[in-house]
This record gives C-alpha cells, sequence and structure tokens, in this order.
C-alpha cells in the first residue's frame, strides 16, 4: 500500500513500457520463431504483469505480506498449467510445437 | 483516513490498520480470480498440445488489429484507473470523477470492440454448435470448434468481468457525484452510514463530519477506490495473457 501518492510520471511511464510490450508482442508472432513463440510471448506477458503489479497496483510499496498473497495465486497458477502441460505432451512424444 | 464517510471498524485499532486489512482481503480475492483463469487456460493449455496446427489456422480467423487495438485501449484503461486512484488519494474529487469517466468510457469501448468481433464471427458461422461452418480439411473442425468455444468461454467471462468493473466503477462514480450535491455540514452518523440531517432525526442523531469542507465529502473512500483499482488492473493483466494465447498462436503464414 501506497502512503504517498505515485508520481505521475511514474505511471506514464510504466504506460509506455507496456505499449512497447505489445509492440513486441505483435512483432514477435509475425516473426518465424517456430516453438520458441509461445515462450517470448508468455514472457512478454509476464514483463507486463510485473510493470502492471508494480506501478499501477502498487505493489513496490505494498507489505510483504500483500507481495506474498499476489505472487502465490500466479505461482500455482503456473504450477498447475505447466504440470497439465508437460504431462500432456510426454505422452505426445512426436509432438515437438506448441 | 480524513474522508468523511470513513468509519472505523470496532476491530481495527487504527484506519491504516483498517486499510491494510481491505487491501490483502482484495489480493486475496484476486488471487482467487487468477486461480478462476487459471483452471480455464489449463484446459486452453492442453487442448493447444494437442491440436496446435489446427488451432494456429483458427487463431488466424480472428482479427489481429482489432485484438491490438483492444489491448491498447484496455491498457490505457488501467493508466487512468491508476491516475483516478492517485487523485482519490490527493483529496481531487474532480480528478477522480474525471478519471473514472474516462476508465468507464475505455472499458465501454472495448466491450463494443469484442461485440463487433463476436458478429463478425457469428456473420462467418465460427461460432461453435450445429451452425458452425469450418471451410478448411474437415478433421480439423472438430478442433477447431473447440478453439472457438475456448475463445468464447475466456473471452465472455472476461468481457462479464469487464461489465462487473464498469459496474462498480459507475457506483464509485455516484457516491462522487452524489456527495457533490450536499451542502455542507449536517452529516450524521446512524447505524455506521454517513446522511444527511432531516427534521426528524435531528434529535436522537450526533453531529459528526460538520466540520469536514465540502471536497472532502465528495471523494469516496480511498481504500474501496484502491481495491476497486485492483481489480480493474486484474482484469487488464487477464487479457494481456489472452490477446497472445488467442490471437498469436502462429501469425507467419497466411496471417490477417
Amino acid at each position: 500500500m501506497s502512503s504517498t501518492s505515485t508520481s505521475i510520471r511514474r505511471l506514464v511511464e510504466a504506460y509506455a513500457v507496456l505499449l512497447v510490450l505489445l509492440g513486441a508482442t505483435v512483432a514477435a508472432s509475425l516473426t518465424p520463431l517456430g516453438t520458441l513463440a509461445i515462450v517470448v510471448a508468455l514472457l512478454i506477458a509476464m514483463l507486463k504483469t510485473v510493470v502492471i503489479a508494480v506501478r499501477f497496483m502498487h505493489l513496490d510499496h505494498a507489505a510483504v505480506v500483500v507481495r506474498t498473497f499476489a505472487i502465490v495465486g500466479w505461482v500455482m497458477a503456473a504450477l498447475l498449467i505447466s504440470m497439465a502441460v508437460g504431462d500432456t505432451l510426454s505422452r505426445l512424444p512426436s509432438r515437438v510445437n506448441f | 483516513m480524513s474522508n468523511s464517510t470513513f468509519k472505523l471498524a470496532h476491530h481495527f485499532e487504527t484506519a491504516e490498520q483498517q486499510r491494510s486489512a481491505a487491501t490483502l482481503g482484495m489480493w486475496v480475492f484476486l488471487a482467487t480470480e487468477v486461480l478462476f483463469f487459471c483452471g480455464l487456460l489449463c484446459g486452453y493449455s492442453v487442448y493447444r498440445s494437442v491440436h496446435h496446427e489446427t488451432w494456429a489456422l483458427a487463431s488466424r480467423h480472428l482479427d489481429l488489429w482489432l485484438g491490438t487495438f483492444n489491448t491498447t485501449v484496455l491498457l490505457t484503461s488501467s493508466l487512468t484507473m491508476a491516475l483516478a486512484v492517485r487523485s482519490c488519494e490527493l483529496q481531487q474529487p474532480r480528478g477522480t470523477a474525471g478519471w473514472l469517466i474516462v476508465t468507464m468510457t475505455l472499458g465501454s469501448m472495448f466491450l463494443i470492440v469484442k461485440a463487433v468481433e463476436y458478429s463478425h464471427k457469428w456473420h462467418d458461422r465460427l461460432v461453435p454448435g450445429a451452425g458452425f461452418d469450418w471451410s478448411g480439411n474437415a478433421t480439423q473442425a472438430g478442433p477447431a470448434e473447440l478453439f472457438f468455444s475456448f475463445y468464447f468461454v475466456l473471452t465472455g467471462v472476461h468481457a462479464l468481468h469487464m461489465v462487473i468493473g464498469i459496474g462498480v466503477l459507475a457506483w464509485l462514480l455516484w457516491r462522487c457525484r452524489s456527495r457533490k450535491q450536499e451542502p455542507d455540514g449536517n452529516y450524521f452518523e446512524r447505524n455506521g452510514a454517513s446522511r444527511r440531517l432531516s427534521p426528524r432525526n435531528v434529535a436522537s442523531e450526533r453531529p459528526v463530519a460538520s466540520a469536514i469542507p465540502l471536497t472532502e465529502k465528495q471523494m469516496p473512500p480511498l481504500a474501496l477506490t484502491e481495491n476497486v483499482g485492483l481489480y480493474w488492473h486484474l482484469v487488464d493483466i487477464v487479457w494481456v495473457y489472452l490477446f497472445p494465447l488467442l490471437y498469436l498462436i502462429d501469425r507467419t503464414s497466411g496471417a490477417s
């Protein structure tokens, strides 16, 4: 929780970074990256998440317990999805794309 | 906490403690929202890994540029929501109301564009069901229909969150506006709620905020505005994932 107001400059900077990352996502999708495409797309999405969470949702000023709750949900989601996909792909040995 | 509508609940010692608890409670709720979308995305991920080629073809039927435009709109609405929270924190009623209106407008614009996209899918007979018509290889029709099922469920649930968010923003805005019309002074406390003095209850109630300047009475509570902002940003974050997962599976050949 912020004790002082976030400056407009910090918010606009974050917005500019988000727009650049959006452009990077679209550009990457139009580039033949093969299997790496989904990795790049998700990495950029995670970067956007961090920017939004830290600057717009004020996690940079949040208490440790709040940050913990903020992170745990995402970690659990990542664990569930990665285990489910890993299991599926292990049953399809011929598959190389995702 | 200088807001005239603020009430310290009996089980908290300070306003800051109450505000911290409200923030933590909101983050717990957001964690449940993350896990809700996680369940849907888990199913999406499994089927995408099985039907990758067909889903890449189906993904190209989504309008890349409308999706990009909508993503920009939603990211902009996150900025304006953050500015609304900042204005509220600085006790600026006009700024708060103004940024809330801009945020609601951008949210509505997102929904309108989404409705246009849905209508295109309906026209192209890509809505799952009896009318679904896949123009490609017939063996791909099932997986393609599955892709569009995920598309409509994921974007539909996200749009529902947007509608709820816009409704809550309208409620916050109403709290700004309704207080602007009240005369200065004469706020009375009863059952934890502030309301205007009326001749009927003058004798039985206790004035609590008669000395608070008019501008402060126009503000919604900061903790409430912050929590609505957190919700709005989470809905934005969900779209940050939906956009590449649905629109950008593989645009390197035959891209629209």
